[in-house]
């Protein structure tokens, strides 16, 4: 998608970016500070829960109707174990459980995931009846080999219980010809004997075997393909909810995965020195403008969430428009074996669901959550600086509906969208700042909606097609600083699979989008989009412009991709990508190549090389603030790396990177005409580290990152990216104690973020503020950044209703590190602020 | 693409507007510092806009916490570079240079000329640089970064101003303070004699009025005359049609509830309060408290005025 424009929140006093909004925690914090506090605390509290799995990441994790992967015949089931009816489930067809599980070349089945379950009683069910199952193995060239496979199993309904009937009672008078298990009689007791499976069950059962000797291996085609890109890293639905500190939230799962730099909360994320424009965030392949309500939750409900991928670099050619990394949002199907509900009520939103099928091929979930901010929001606020003319508020909405044509198309619709906004009015113009003052109002608000038709158009062709639309809005005031926009996006997608032969496979695919963009603007010029020459200057110094345009951007692209296994260890994925962007009359090339080496079964050796580009920043290109004729950034990525199995339950993953950032568009000094040119670079280089430690009750991930992000604008020495986090190690673990109880924690060991120092200042009379002046831009950093978040939780199950009572404590020892600095009026006195106190976070969830 | 991310702008606003204990209260003057200034064209100082041509004056208001301290200050003129950010910078020659060498406690000022047309067709605004030290001698470098003091010990404080030109007509006043009637807790309050020095005992000045120490909150009200917020050309519908007014309350003790007061564009008031709590406790001769409201257009019109008060132990 195309690279955006931060909606430009004015120049605030003292500067900080909103990428390092300080929450403070001491005595300063009164008024409205505390309002943000509580406003993060949406983020923190309310944490939906989404499956039973802890933690995994690093972990490829393909959607179950992927192909084998060529000369490869995948494992067969040769002695089944069916899975059990678990006590105390309620339901009258079968469920079905989507495992995925490791086949090794003896037969046996090492590993064991569960990816979907209706319940989690029935993921342990499936996942234990497989543990039980022999299989044949796969085999490539005659040989057998370790596979992982994509198993769908169903469950069907116990046999019900016979009721106990009243001796007297006098049968039905359809009795013959409906036998009822009643009839089986009952003891002399009085109790109830064991009796014989009714005709509808035995009926059922039957159904259930055939449909799995149907599915078999083969048909349902689930061996896992390689991954096309070097690096993809997987956090499943199954894991979100289980990662300490993220508040059970999908894409800020991702933050425990190697490579991802520590953000402030609700702030795009930063993925290997990349700017958080630089990576593209896609839900369901369309474009999503913002990804965070104002309470650092995702837009997006993230019980609806499947998996969330993340390609930190050497991305396929299918994706582009970015020269950092991909983000992309897997939604799932909604549950197709019974109607499910769910209502979630917590202090900041509320929220409800329903899934249901409807027929044998059809099926949809719907879903909605609405802030409850407003109902207590004054109670934060000063009554004396400020007044309410609108609290905080937002809710999203989803709804999502699949059908499936025969057993060779199956059509996808979805419609999402998402709201905020908050207006307040201030008494008096900030001390801070007076050029701050009057209305701060801010509103926001996108609807989509998509249509994607997946088809096997032949034994060796399929297809994907897709269309969205969608509307944006925005608005953001600040007293005499506006912003407001309206974005209207059309956007279509095509990718055809050919398998050319047993060896080789093409993928080619086009995407095109439209947008006409609308927008308002009166403030500061936007500085350039990554390493502001001038972080710290308030609003009240700087002249502000006014631009009122309307653009129109039209930017087409096609791909081609082909798998070549030229031996059987060798995957080489080739592949060039051309965008188109009229808007800016531009035409990028990017050839890649990756390759994939199995060296054993359980090492696999990795390596790819590519081009990338990235049209500038819509405001860059605009004529009164920025400069037509910026071209499209671009970058070279390459990488290598070696994963290694090592026994059951035990990997780790090594890669080394490397990015060169040219064409890079900055800003001129004082943003003097022409305001932006394309004469900067950048250099990334480092490596990650990633080890997985996984038994049926113990979980356990490390991640580390060793890396250094450097930027050079114009023709001034390298100076380090904004965001540049020399180590990043995140440790993760959590532990089923049984019984329905288990403990996780997440321990972080941060580089604090780099920082331009001021070293003075001189007053402007003409508006009564200061202008700060630097020292060498981002010489300075906080100190290391530690953090521990630790969660228990406790599940019930009674009778078709799950209770869950969990406790989620970020910021468990209440560390106080330095996250940036503040300073006086006169920049002549600073000091530190930290980050968030401890926020323990107990919550109740129930669901049916 | 626009990309939101509001999650975290909410929340940076919120808190950057909030009403912490900053870290120095700029609406108290607790040492020597420029607090205002403004430009006066020869022969209509109540024109902040000099033309081509036309000589002006820049004068600089000093803020003290106490007494007067005597200084030296490095003055010059000079055609602005056209930048929208950043400290200011000149884009050529002074039009004019002043730097005293023997400390003095006068306001400093600075005289200039602006030259004829033809040579200021490329220049979009003119520029106002001083610094001024509590010991050695102005040092005047290329930039104002580059300016300092002599003495290596002394604070050297920099300040600012952009001069507007006249041009095609267009002009712009400085705002008339002196004539907004100020009232302190509902009563008139007349200006502050020259001799009022912060800090200094309240002997003499019999006008100023008295408040007692710990006496609580006190209501200052100033009324700004309309027509200081000239109406604006008629251009961008989106523009304002009329110039805002913004008031900066200042004063050596005491607590002033906040900085700055602001009358809007299409505001239809024009009395602007503001609270101000009196210190705690003071000399057994009282104290000399000075007041200064400053106020500016925006668009380079500036004007001030000072009040004082006596505040005396509360026996």
């Amino acid at each position: 998608m195309v690279p955006g424009l931060r909606l430009f929140a004015p120049r605030l006093p003292h500067a900080r970016r909103p990428s390092e909004a300080p929450l403070r925690n001491h005595t300063r914090a009164r008024g409205i500070t505390h309002a943000a506090l509580g406003a993060t605390w949406l983020a923190t509290l309310a944490a939906p829960a989404m499956g039973q799995e802890p933690a995994a990441a690093d972990d490829p994790s393909p959607p179950v109707a992927t192909r084998a992967p060529s000369g490869v015949t995948p494992p067969r089931v040769v002695e089944r174990s069916e899975p059990a009816w678990p006590e105390g489930e309620v339901g009258t067809k079968p469920v079905t459980v989507v495992l995925r599980i490791t086949v090794e070349a003896d037969g046996r089945v090492s590993e064991v995931e569960v990816v979907t379950a209706p319940a989690a009683a029935f993921g342990e069910a499936a996942a234990s009846a497989i543990q039980r199952s022999r299989f044949a193995p796969a085999e490539r060239a005659g040989k057998p080999v370790r596979a992982r496979i994509t198993y769908e199993a169903r469950i069907a309904p116990a046999p019900a219980p016979v009721p106990t009937l009243p001796a007297a009672k006098v049968p039905p008078a359809n009795a013959e010809a409906t036998p009822s298990p009643s009839s089986a009689g009952s003891g002399s007791d009085g109790a109830t004997p064991p009796a014989p499976p009714p005709a509808d069950f035995e009926t059922a059962r039957d159904a259930t075997a055939a449909a799995l000797e149907d599915e078999g291996f083969g048909a349902v085609a689930a061996i896992e393909a390689p991954p096309r890109e070097v690096t993809r890293r997987t956090v499943a639905a199954a894991e979100i909810a289980k990662i300490p500190g993220t508040a059970g939230d999908a894409i800020r799962a991702i933050e425990v995965m190697p490579g991802v730099a520590r953000t402030s909360e609700g702030d795009d994320p930063i993925i290997r020195g990349a700017a958080w424009n630089e990576t593209q965030t896609y839900v369901e392949g369309a474009f999503v403008p913002y990804i965070f309500h104002v309470a650092a939750k995702s837009a997006f409900n993230s019980r609806l969430v499947e998996r969330v991928d993340l390609y930190p670099g050497n991305f396929s050619a299918r994706y582009g428009r970015a020269v950092g990394g991909i983000i992309d949002i897997k939604a799932r199907d909604p549950r197709t074996d019974a109607i499910h509900g769910l209502l979630e009520l917590s202090v900041f939103d509320s929220m409800a669901m329903l899934e249901a099928p409807l027929g044998e091929d059809t099926a949809v979930a719907v879903a909605g959550r609405r802030s409850n901010i407003d109902f207590f929001f004054e109670q934060f606020l000063s009554d004396a600086h400020y007044s309410v003319a609108a609290a905080p508020l937002y809710w999203d909405y989803q709804g999502l509906a699949i059908h499936r044509f025969g057993s060779k198309h199956t059509l996808r619709l979805m419609a999402h969208g998402s709201h905020d906004s908050m207006r307040l009015f201030m008494a008096d113009p900030s001390d801070f700042d007076p050029s701050l003052r009057g209305r701060l109002e801010f509103a926001s608000e996108y609807h989509i909606g998509m249509a994607s038709l997946d088809s096997e158009l032949g034994p060796v062709v399929d297809q994907h097609l897709q269309l969205s639309v969608g509307r944006f809005g925005g608005l953001m005031v600040m007293g005499p600083l506006e912003t407001e926009f309206e974005i209207w996006q059309g956007a279509a997608r095509a990718d055809w699979g050919v398998r050319v032969s047993e060896a080789v496979r093409l993928n080619v695919g086009f995407d095109g989008e439209f947008q006409r963009l609308y927008g308002d603007y009166e403030g500061q010029p936007p500085p350039q989009s990554e390493g502001d020459s001038n972080p710290e200057e308030s609003s009240s110094t700087i002249d502000m412009v006014h631009v009122e345009d309307t653009v129109h951007m039209v930017r087409p692209a096609g791909y081609a991709e082909a798998e070549i296994r030229p031996v059987e260890q060798l995957l080489l994925v080739p592949g060039v990508r051309v965008d188109g962007f009229v808007d800016t009359a531009d035409v990028t090339v990017d050839p890649r190549v990756s390759a994939r080496y199995e060296a054993t079964e359980s090492t696999a050796l990795k390596w790819g090389i590519g081009l990338f580009s990235q049209p500038p920043v819509y405001y860059e290109t605009l004529e009164k603030i920025g400069n037509p004729d910026v071209e499209p950034t671009h970058a070279l990525h390459t990488s290598a790396g070696v994963e290694q199995a090592i026994g059951d339950s035990f990997s780790f993953g090594l890669e080394g990177f490397y990015k060169y950032l040219y064409h890079r568009v900055v800003a001129t000094d004082g943003l003097v005409p022409p305001r932006f040119l394309n004469d900067g670079s950048g250099r990334i280089y480092g490596a990650e580290l990633s080890a997985r430690y996984r038994t049926k009750r113990t979980f356990a991930y490390l991640a580390y990152t060793l890396s250094r992000s450097e930027r050079q604008d114009r023709t001034d020495d390298w100076r380090l990216f904004e965001q540049d986090q020399t180590h990043i190690l995140a440790f993760t673990a959590s532990h089923a104690l049984g019984r329905g109880w288990e403990v996780g924690a997440r321990m972080r060991v941060v580089s604090g973020d780099p920082y331009t120092p001021v070293k003075g200042s001189v007053y402007d009379a003409g508006v009564d503020g200061y202008a700060p002046y630097y020292g060498r831009p981002y010489s300075a950093r906080n100190p290391v950044f530690h953090q521990l978040d630790v969660r228990g939780e406790k599940e019930w199950t009674i009778k078709r209703l799950k209770l869950a009572v969990y406790l989620d404590v970020m910021n468990a020892y209440n560390a106080q590190t330095q996250q940036g600095l503040d300073y006086s009026f006169d920049y002549s006195t600073r000091e530190s602020y930290s980050g968030l106190p401890v926020i323990p976070n107990l919550g109740v969830r129930g669901e049916l | 693409m626009i990309r939101l991310p509001f999650g975290s702008s909410v929340l940076f606003v919120l808190v950057a507007a909030a009403c912490g204990e900053p870290l120095k209260a700029p609406q108290l003057i607790e040492e020597p510092r420029v607090i205002g200034g403004k430009v006066e064209v020869d022969g209509a100082p109540e024109r902040a806009w000099p033309a081509a041509g036309e000589g002006a004056t820049v004068r600089w208001l000093v803020g003290y916490p106490e007494a007067k301290v005597p200084m030296t200050v490095g003055l010059l003129v000079c055609p602005g570079l056209p930048q929208s950010m950043g400290v200011s910078e000149c884009a050529g020659a002074p039009f004019a240079i002043a730097v005293t060498d023997e400390p003095s406690t006068e306001e400093p000022w600075i005289h200039f000329e602006l030259p004829g047309e033809d040579l200021l067709a490329d220049i979009d605004r003119g520029l106002a640089l001083g610094v001024l030290c509590s010991s050695g001698v102005p040092v005047l470098g290329e930039s104002i970064i580059d300016s300092g003091c002599s003495e290596p010990a002394a604070r050297p404080l920099r300040f600012s101003l952009d001069v507007g030109i006249a041009r095609g007509g267009q002009g712009n006043r400085n705002p008339d303070l002196a004539s907004a009637p100020v009232e302190l807790d509902g009563n008139a309050w007349e200006p502050a004699e020259p001799t009022d020095m912060a800090g200094a005992s309240c002997e003499g000045g019999e006008t100023r009025p008295t408040v007692g120490a710990g006496s609580g909150e006190h209501l200052i009200a100033l009324t700004p005359s309309p027509t200081d917020r000239e109406s604006l050309e008629p251009g961008d519908p989106a523009e304002p049609t009329r110039e805002a007014l913004q008031i900066t309350y200042l004063s050596t003790g005491g607590d002033l509830d906040h900085s700055y007061g602001a009358i809007e564009d299409d505001a239809d008031m024009d009395r602007l309060e503001v609270t101000w709590e009196a210190p705690e406790t003071v000399a057994e001769a009282g104290e000399i408290v000075r007041f200064y409201f400053v106020g500016r257009d925006l668009r380079g019109g500036v004007d001030w005025i000072e009040r004082s008060v006596c505040v005396v132990p509360n026996h």
